[in-house]
């Protein structure tokens, strides 16, 4: 039986990997800086949960109550309804307190949750992508610089602390019939724009996939950067279709006015539905002999069906 | 045709009717879902290529084109997702459709095809001269490689990153097969035994004017050195008649500049036809495909070293254009 601590405990994939690891006879301790819902419900009640923000100290509490053989932090925020400030306090200084703490307490494995975003989406972009290329994506959006910044902090930290294993994940897309990410409530949206004249091939992972990424990363003995893809490459529009959208055609120089309307999507995305951005995980596939169980039409419409029957 | 007649018409009466609940309708009724629906519907047909693509190539695609990217290997072997795309984007299906619409261009230039013989199963690196201002000399290339060479290959050709950015032309781009000119997208096409079609002189060769006809311009050396890597056979091509079919005499680099294109060439007859200057006139092409080249010694040597196997390359290409020149008793017949 290992002690594991889970962040992002709020979210849909945190708790997938909570209800894996519970069911494994683990003990596993959830946090979130986020309100967490008062009945987790589905069996996680054996789960300690605590509301923690990254960089205050009820999170040393946690490490110095127990001692943790593993820690899963999942909990980055992409969402753009923080400000960069408390975005950068997350999740680079959140992070940072995070990964001192897993060496200051003798914590084993780590593994950090961080995005293929970082990549951006570039016409310069040759397909597929593997771990070791540039990081594009601020270059033109310097608003993603708190998860390159992460991203960079964590990879340093495999070299710098080998005792600690760290496996940082950069996932795709991670859709989900309980995941809340911008990707996720933007396919559940009443209608979905795309950009006339461009269908980027684009990827998408089912969050049971991913949850089974982090298991596969936490057990393997692998540590270093690793890109996570879905099952397949397809268009965009495909994708739409797969989610049975009402689409739209949105012309280029009102993305950044619909991107301000929509609330909650960064500029970065936009350029997501214009050029592609095809990243490969043999690499991980190869470490850990995890591969994606969901087909594309399952990932996609278990993500959308609930919106789709409201609708 | 006559289904494309169809949709013309059902198009028209879309707009019309639009344009009329435009008309008559007020601010709230115009975000109903039926007008939303039909603008969609309209974009979709007038915009969105792709879509459009697919609801009418079936009358438009050419049997032969069919049967050939059927039988690529790529095709047959599960190299296609379960959605009909390569991770690059190529679409079997809509490639027919993309290639079918080629053929007329390539039968407007009746191309004479030597030695296509010379092109081999499996890896290879197509590597032909640029020219003509607009890339008819890669459609000819490209289709007489599907249609003529036995077994049909699909070159996969290397375009301009420009070429990403540009709306619509991206996308049939990539579904007929064009990737993004980069060495680790030629690495993994060649590793997968694709055919890559590159011209080493890039916008310099196509972009030339009429003086500097059938003069190569000078190559990059990235294909010979992906050629090492690989050890994909090299095979020069030749093309005659591209040249002619339409002429610049200058390059307008400030308009080129102002569009971000590459260059933007000047025709002699722009004062006399205006824009139809730019028609091209239906030269006669003939494509030369010699016999492969192969190259050994390491990818990562010195420039010094590369350049004088692309130098051998490109005299051989020069060699097939002179030799080409003084077999041509007209540029029209």
């Amino acid at each position: 039986m290992a002690k594991i601590l889970i962040t992002g405990i709020a979210g849909g994939l945190a708790q997938r990997v909570a209800r894996h690891l519970l069911d494994g006879g683990h003990s596993v301790t959830g946090v979130d800086y986020r309100e967490l819902p008062s009945n987790l419900g589905d069996g996680l009640e054996r789960m300690t949960v605590r509301r923690a923000h990254y960089n205050k100290t009820i999170i040393e509490d946690i490490f110095r109550r127990q001692s943790l053989d593993a820690v899963l932090h999942l909990g980055r925020s992409g969402s753009f309804k923080e400000s960069a400030g408390k975005r950068f306090d997350l999740n680079v200084v959140g992070s940072q307190k995070i990964m001192n703490l897993c060496v200051q307490h003798g914590v084993k494995h780590l593994v950090v949750l961080s995005t293929f975003h970082i990549y951006g989406a570039d016409p310069a972009n040759h397909i597929p992508i593997a771990e070791d290329e540039p990081l594009r994506a601020g270059l033109e959006f310097p608003q993603i610089a708190d998860a390159i910044q992460m991203d960079n902090m964590a990879s340093t930290w495999v070299y710098r602390h080998p005792d600690v294993r760290t496996v940082v994940l950069r996932a795709t897309n991670i859709v989900g019939p309980t995941v809340r990410n911008t990707m996720s409530a933007f396919l559940r949206r009443p209608r979905v724009p795309y950009l006339p004249g461009f269908n980027p091939m684009s990827q998408f992972v089912h969050e049971d996939d991913m949850a089974r990424a982090v298991l596969a990363a936490w057990q393997g003995n692998c540590s270093g950067i690793f890109n996570v893809a879905g099952p397949e490459v397809i268009p965009w529009r495909t994708a739409l279709e797969l989610c049975r959208a009402k689409t739209f055609p949105i012309l280029w120089p009102l993305t950044k006015l619909y991107a301000e309307i929509a609330g909650n999507l960064p500029h970065y995305l936009i350029n997501f539905f214009r050029y592609p951005c095809v990243i490969t995980d043999r690499a991980f596939r190869e470490a850990t002999g995890w591969v994606p169980e969901l087909s594309m039409e399952d990932t996609l419409w278990s993500t959308v069906a609930d919106a789709r029957m409201r609708q | 045709m006559s289904e494309f007649r169809r949709l013309l018409g059902e198009l028209t009466t879309r707009v019309s009717g639009a344009v009329s609940n435009l008309a008559s309708g007020t601010a709230s009724e115009l975000l109903t879902d039926e007008a939303l629906a039909q603008l969609n519907e309209i974009c979709a047909r007038l915009a969105n290529v792709a879509q459009f693509a697919t609801q009418v190539h079936q009358h438009w695609v050419d049997p032969d084109v069919a049967a050939a990217i059927d039988s690529l290997p790529s095709v047959v072997s599960g190299g296609i997702n379960a959605h009909g795309f390569d991770a690059w984007g190529f679409s079997p299906e809509q490639a027919k459709f993309y290639y079918s619409l080629s053929r007329p261009v390539y039968e407007y230039f009746r191309p004479e095809i030597f030695g296509i013989e010379n092109v081999p199963a499996g890896r290879v690196l197509i590597v032909p001269n640029h020219s003509g201002q607009v890339p008819f000399d890669a459609i000819v290339t490209s289709v007489a490689c599907l249609l003529q060479a036995s077994p049909p290959r699909l070159v996969r050709a290397m375009a301009e990153r420009w070429v990403s950015t540009l709306p619509f032309i991206n996308e049939i781009f990539a579904r007929a097969g064009v990737v993004l000119g980069d060495p680790i997208n030629c690495r993994n096409l060649l590793e997968d035994d694709q055919a890559i079609l590159v011209f080493p002189e890039g916008v310099r060769g196509s972009g030339k004017t009429f003086w500097d006809r059938y003069r190569l311009q000078a190559f990059g050396r990235g294909f010979m050195r992906l050629a090492l890597q690989t050890g994909a056979p090299i095979v020069p091509v030749a093309v005659i008649g591209a040249e002619e079919s339409i002429i610049s005499i200058a390059d307008w680099k400030r308009l080129a500049k102002l569009l971000r294109a590459p260059y933007v060439p000047v025709s002699p007859f722009l004062p006399l036809l205006g824009p139809l200057a730019y028609f091209p006139l239906p030269t006669k092409f003939r494509v030369y495909f010699g016999e492969p080249m192969h190259f050994t010694g390491p990818f990562d040597d010195e420039d010094a070293v590369i350049q004088q196997k692309v130098d051998q390359v490109q005299a051989r290409i020069q060699q097939m254009i002179d030799d080409g020149l003084r077999a041509r008793r007209s540029i029209f017949f």
